[in-house]
């Protein structure tokens, strides 16, 4: 299968063999469910009836992206007794990740770009290189989703393995890449031509969707803002002020990757040997505690200063440069987690009309 | 480069996975500081001065210190050191160590000292404190390599005599004469006044340098490192006899916990000191003030 052709599948798959299709996949299959009191989860596994239909959810309440970089996960296992002995977790199972959103794929090739900069981290690189996503272009965005202000969706373009638009009966299969082109030649039976015709409704339809955003969020202007250094002091102590250092923007953003390392030992067994593991768990430039020093020195030691920080990350344009994409994809979980309404758009809409607004522009 | 080799060499396939490394010898600097000699399992590595290492004790954590060790000491033995003042966790952990003891070792990471760029220059070495270990790594590799370095200079500063580390070190390097050595401390005990040594902080040595060896500014370069408020002030002085920017060195401390880039304590602005530092010039760190509008040191 030669790159090119790739690029250009795109094949018809009817309803009706989607769960045969879903039954079809090696290894673990996650997709999205319905939990008890109404989040949407990517559960692994799941039973497949209970896998939601794309009418059915926005998107879910954490980026599918944590099953390759979960909260916490065992760096390695050691078992002390002389000389220390290390264990390093199995190698990760082929994963499927079926309904991910465009946004949440656009994050997984920023990961994976990130994971293997300059240092390749072996244990987010041996699950992304086994990982496989059937994504599901958006026809209905959510109240926060803003995606094409951030190059994050609705529809993609490049990026996807596999890309699904739902037409009622049938869905539009897109072939992005060679992963993708491994899924779908080793299924071609579940598989039919794809109409001229329904690639230009595909078109449509994605131009339509993207008069159904209820928010704007300005990015370039944030951008140049922030980078040109014309926010002012009084400007950042305003909108630091009502961050209340919770973390849950860093920990529902899925192109978040701050982590810390965590030893843990457990007391000696019978045989003498003391075992432990070290672990590396979700960490928030917003915490106070995240830049101290061991002699107790933090470089960054007021709310502002961490403030500032978070997006500077984000949007200055020397981060920019280097990662190849402003730092958002436009999911908009922050917006549904922060309770001091200082989320990316409300943050870049107060940089662009250099006031405080308290409430987002919609 | 050193960094690729860390993976494919030392670290075989895992990027957290440290070497065994063996302790066998440990030395006595002062009363809080030790200097540990390591036996890596893998073998003798290459590394450059400057250069860190991620120190683990199993069931406590990892943390980071500059190589005090030169890469020609390296050489001669197959070791290498780290010295550490017991401050936090790991480093009081490390403190309880003993001989035969097994540490996890991840090196050589970060940059290192642009050594190549010292070549012919008079150099000027600015320690203050606990300071003084990569800056030993780079003095003994220059010494080791005499012939391809002008005149070289240590300033070596510490707060009390007890706290000063290398102690015969510091002694040797006071009688060469291929090596121009002044020191201070802020406090003196009886023993140093009755020896009649200088009191006052490092940047007090200037004016002695500018009487007997004054500095030719463009071709020399300094390398700094202490305490933050030494090394703003270390530079105030060398800017006033007009030391170009880049050849003012110094490296920065920061919170490096993964120490290859990812775990992101360490970020300033867009840079991380520990892949992209910890080493960085003068003019490198006014440009980062600028791009992420706080300050490096």
């Amino acid at each position: 299968m030669s790159g090119a052709s790739a690029e250009i599948r795109a094949m018809v798959l009817r309803k009706e063999r989607l769960n045969d299709l879903l039954w079809s996949i090696e290894g673990q299959l996650a997709a999205p469910i319905r939990l008890e009191h109404g989040e949407v989860h990517f559960a692994v596994n799941p039973p497949i009836e209970q896998i939601l239909q794309d009418s059915d959810y926005v998107n879910s309440t954490i980026s599918p992206v944590a099953l390759l970089f979960p909260q916490t996960e065992i760096l390695f296992n050691f078992k002390l007794n002389g000389k220390p002995q290390i264990e390093f977790p199995k190698e990760p199972q082929p994963l499927t990740i079926f309904g991910i959103r465009s946004c949440d794929v656009a994050a997984m090739r920023y990961l994976e770009m990130f994971f293997s900069r300059k240092f390749i981290d072996t244990p987010f690189m041996e699950r992304a290189s086994r990982t496989t996503l059937i994504s599901i272009a958006c026809q209905r965005p959510g109240s926060s989703c803003f995606c094409p202000c951030c190059a994050g969706g609705p529809f993609l373009e490049e990026g996807h393995d596999i890309q699904l638009t739902d037409f009622g009966d049938i869905f539009l299969v897109e072939v992005g890449s060679h992963k993708g082109a491994q899924f779908a030649d080793g299924r071609m039976e579940f598989f039919e031509p794809a109409p001229c015709e329904l690639i230009e409704r595909r078109n449509r339809v994605a131009e339509e969707t993207l008069q159904k955003f209820q928010i704007a969020s300005h990015m370039g202007t944030g951008v140049r803002k922030l980078t040109s250094r014309s926010v002012s002091e009084e400007l950042w102590n305003m909108m630091a002020a009502r961050c209340i250092e919770c973390g849950g923007c860093a920990f529902v953003c899925p192109l978040c990757t701050c982590f810390d390392v965590v030893d843990h030992k457990l007391p000696p067994d019978g045989d003498g040997a003391a075992r432990g593991w070290r672990e590396r768990c979700w960490d928030c430039c917003q915490f106070a505690g995240y830049s101290i020093e061991a002699a107790g020195v933090n470089p960054r030691p007021n709310k502002v200063s961490r403030f500032k920080r978070r997006f500077y990350h984000k949007l200055s344009y020397f981060y920019m440069e280097m990662d190849g994409r402003v730092g958002c994809v436009g999911c908009g979980r922050c917006i549904q987690v922060c309770f001091g309404v200082v989320d990316m758009p409300a943050v870049v809409n107060t940089l662009r009309e250099e006031k405080l607004l308290g409430v987002r522009l919609r | 480069m050193a960094m690729e080799a860390l993976q494919a060499a030392c670290n075989g396939k895992h990027l957290y996975e440290p070497v065994l490394a063996r302790i066998v010898e440990i030395t006595d600097e002062t009363p809080d500081v030790k200097t540990f000699t390591l036996e890596l399992e893998c073998g003798a590595i290459e590394y450059r001065p400057g250069q860190f290492a991620e120190v683990s004790v199993f069931g406590v954590g990892e943390a980071p210190f500059g190589i005090s060790s030169s890469p020609t000491w390296t050489k001669r033995t197959g070791y290498i050191q780290v010295t550490v003042r017991a401050v936090g966790r790991v480093t009081g952990a490390l403190h309880q160590l003993n001989v035969g003891d097994y540490v996890g070792v991840r090196a050589p990471l970060g940059n290192g000292f642009p050594v190549e760029r010292a070549e012919g220059k008079r150099v000027i070495i600015v320690g203050g404190g606990i300071g003084l270990p990569p800056l030993r790594s780079l003095l003994n590799y220059m010494l080791d390599n005499r012939e391809r370095f002008g005149k070289i200079t240590l300033l070596y500063g510490a707060r009390t005599p007890a706290d000063r580390v290398y102690k015969r070190e510091l002694d040797e390097w006071e009688r060469r004469d291929d090596l121009e050595y002044l020191d201070t401390v802020d406090i003196a005990d009886e023993e140093w006044q009755r020896l009649g040594k200088r009191v006052g902080v490092v940047t007090t040595l200037f004016p002695i340098i500018d009487e007997q060896s004054p500095i030719d500014p463009p071709n020399t370069i300094a390398f700094i490192c202490g305490p933050p408020i030494m090394i703003h002030f270390v530079i105030i002085e060398l800017e006033k006899r007009n030391v170009p920017d880049e050849n003012i060195i110094s490296t920065l401390e920061r919170h490096m916990k993964c120490g290859v880039g990812k775990c992101g304590h360490c970020a300033i602005g867009h840079k991380y000191v520990c892949t992209d530092g910890p080493v960085f010039s003068w003019a490198e760190m006014k440009e980062l003030e600028w791009m992420c509008a706080e300050p490096t040191v």
